[in-house]
């Protein structure tokens, strides 16, 4: 395969702009990663330690195998909502190696309001056990958490996709043979309590470990009975008379320890073979990327670049290199897996849309997984590329990408505007795994955009009243619009609200995309065939 | 189908025309028969070339092969065909509009010489800015367009005109 002839020239003004820029941005965003993982009030710790309880970081590392990777997901979330004060939505998930075997890990973190659930923590829970879910991983729970935030109670509780979701999906992992095993540290109240019911195995601290429909307090009001978190649903009540809970564990070590023999057990599944050749570094130096990435969300770039500093040995089979040239698209490795890779290269026309659509249906005759490199502002508008018909050839992706029956996932390495972010495997089209760049932007139209459409309107309603045009008013709309766009679209709020499974720094992406592809060979491919295709 | 070798910067378009009994090879228009026992790894090995024994010696580095033979270091690099190909089409003089777009701003002027890939002026359509850069090396003849004007598809933007050496 060829490799990509880079023309990036790192002794450029443009690329010392860029590099610098970048490197601010991504040394911003691992403070911020480090704060919201490591920073907790005194008090909180102080308790953790006098009840003998590990911090939640201390407890997987004990869990997980020494020295394999462990990633990390949506480690912002919620860093947007409550005024900051559930870091990462209070919870840990990722996908780490236990014993051997690959599977996903959520851990409530105690450290933050006794690991209470608000609705962001939902939301983190359930995407991780949908990932569970469409790539079979097995599943280990740590749990701690004082039960549902009350206050935020509407928005955590009836919806479709809130509370009860973590339940049916634990259901539905069971039923389709994917293991679960749940290590009970400290309280599981409420609907906490069927995550270890809803495992298929359950493991609980003596002393601290609790699990109950309602603790003490609410039993006390609603039937008046005065009873000890120990004899209401602690270690010993669950393990010896209720078998609601199957191993006793005298400290939160042994707990561990238990746990990874139990996972220790599980048959290794066989994976989806996905074709795979031998791992090659990229020729070129993935920290060139920093010099790539514009500081400037309206530039565009030469997408092969980035591919180069991506993929194995920089090499790159481009498919359809002369047409439809602002989608890139064409086979790479990574990681030795084979993947088909589609990237913008500018707005997408009726050929790119078609070329797109077809390489689409090329991978998934192939069995080859798709990557998709976002930095999209649209499909063409105006009369001759509606005549020409845009619109149905960008049904025509859509609806080849959406049917694919291999895996997706979707990197976010800049502008995500309008329809393009749909052709291109959005977050609303399942893509397996789905990371954002700190440069990111996302909405249905750009900052500049709207805020011009919104003070035009305004003067058009200003002349329609008969009323003077003040360009303070104007400028007041114009700037107004724009400072709320710009808070809305950075890719801090999209990560805060899980529009993504994280933030991710560019260099790390080669590595991400590999525990990915990894993770997803654990199911088989989805059903082959499409709908109806509008020619 | 013919490959293209670089041998120190030359290019040579190499065919094989039959693998067996002997690999037989077109370079350009010289015809060889090679007859060579180990074609693969590095090191020294035997070659036999138009009846005529060679001992070479043979390295790596990267996509890079170095051949050592009769006292003198050839540096050999291989062309994707793809590749090549799909640069292979005529560039032409004339840089015109690919869509509809503003003219944000003119990175050259009339009389400048540009080389292959130099910026020529960046513009701004569908919310995206691109900068246009040169097709070939030339000589800036002319730019139809200034800055903050708008312009329609297939204007035309910037004309070139070939180097005479």
């Amino acid at each position: 395969m060829a490799r990509i002839q880079s023309s990036l020239n790192p002794g450029s003004a443009e690329f010392r702009r860029n590099y610098l820029a970048s490197k601010a941005r991504v040394a911003a965003f691992h403070a911020q990663q480090d704060t919201a993982r490591h920073v907790r009030p005194a008090r909180d710790v102080e308790r953790l330690a006098k009840q003998g309880k590990l911090l939640p970081r201390e407890r997987l590392e004990r869990l997980l195998d020494p020295g394999t990777p462990f990633l990390e997901l949506s480690s912002l979330a919620a860093n947007m909502a409550y005024g900051g004060e559930s870091p990462g939505a209070s919870s840990i998930t990722g996908i780490g190696v236990v014993s051997g075997r690959e599977v996903m890990l959520h851990a409530d973190d105690s450290s933050i309001k006794g690991g209470a659930w608000y609705p962001h923590t939902i939301k983190k829970i359930v995407r991780c056990l949908d990932i569970a879910l469409e790539n079979r991983l097995p599943v280990v729970h740590l749990c701690d958490s004082a039960g549902g935030f009350l206050p935020l109670q509407s928005a955590l509780f009836p919806d479709k996709h809130m509370a009860g979701r973590i339940f049916r999906n634990q259901s539905l992992l069971s039923k389709l043979g994917v293991k679960q095993l749940s290590l009970v540290f400290g309280h599981c109240t409420a609907g906490g309590a069927y995550i270890p019911a809803l495992s298929d195995y359950a493991v609980i601290v003596r002393g601290t470990g609790a699990v109950f429909l309602a603790g003490p307090p609410l039993v006390k009001a609603a039937t008046g009975e005065i009873v000890s978190v120990d004899d209401l649903g602690g270690c010993d009540l669950h393990t010896q008379i209720s078998g609601s809970c199957d191993y006793p564990a005298a400290s939160e070590i042994e707990a561990i320890a238990i746990g990874r023999e139990i996972v220790a057990q599980w048959e290794r599944t066989p994976k989806t073979p996905f074709q795979r050749d031998a791992v090659e570094a990229p020729y070129y130096d993935p920290d060139e990327l920093h010099g790539i990435i514009p500081d400037d969300i309206k530039r565009g770039f030469d997408m092969r670049e980035v591919i180069a500093r991506l993929v194995d040995g920089s090499r790159f089979h481009e498919y359809q290199p002369a047409y439809g040239t602002t989608l890139v698209c064409g086979y790479a490795n990574l990681w030795g897996y084979k993947i088909g890779i589609l990237a913008n290269n500018g707005v997408l026309f009726n050929d790119s849309a078609l070329k797109g659509a077809h390489f689409i249906e090329l991978c998934n005759q192939n069995g080859t997984p798709l990557v998709f490199l976002q930095n999209i502002t649209g499909y063409m508008v105006g009369r001759e590329y509606e005549a020409r018909g845009i619109t149905k050839d960008g049904a025509k992706m859509i609806m080849a990408q959406s049917c694919s029956r291999v895996p997706k996932f979707t990197v976010m390495c800049h502008g995500s505007f309008g329809a393009g972010n749909y052709g291109m495997c959005g977050r609303a089209f399942d893509a397996r795994f789905l990371f954002s760049w700190p440069n990111h932007q996302i909405g249905v139209m750009g900052g500049e955009q709207a805020a011009r459409t919104l003070a035009e309107v305004k003067t058009r309603q200003l002349e329609r009243e008969g009323l003077a045009l003040d360009p303070s008013v104007i400028e007041g709309v114009y700037q107004d619009t724009l400072k709320a766009y710009q808070e809305q679209l950075s890719a801090y709020y999209a990560t805060s609200e899980l529009w993504d499974d994280g933030i991710i720094d560019p260099i790390d992406t080669r590595n991400a995309l590999g525990v990915a592809l990894s993770a997803a060979q654990n199911a088989p491919l989805g059903e082959d065939g499409y709908g109806v295709f509008r020619f | 189908m013919p490959t293209q070798l670089t041998l120190d910067g030359i290019t040579s378009e190499v065919e094989i025309i039959s693998r067996r009994p002997h690999l037989n090879l077109r370079v350009d228009d010289l015809l060889c028969r090679v007859e060579e026992p180990q074609t693969r790894g590095e090191g020294p090995f035997d070659i036999t070339i138009n009846q005529q024994h060679h001992r070479v010696w043979r390295a790596r580095e990267g996509d890079r092969i170095h051949v050592h033979l009769d006292g003198k270091t050839y540096s050999v690099g291989y062309q994707e065909a793809v590749r090549a190909a799909a640069q292979s089409g005529h560039a032409s003089n004339e840089i015109r509009a690919e869509m509809p777009g503003m003219v944000v701003e003119l990175r050259v002027t009339m009389g400048d010489e540009v080389a292959l890939g130099d910026p020529l002026l960046v513009i701004e359509s569908m919310k995206m800015q691109i900068t246009v850069a040169a097709p070939r090396a030339g000589l800036i003849e002319t730019i139809h367009v200034e800055p903050n004007t708008s312009f329609q598809k297939g204007t035309l933007l910037v004309l070139l005109r070939a180097v005479v050496e």
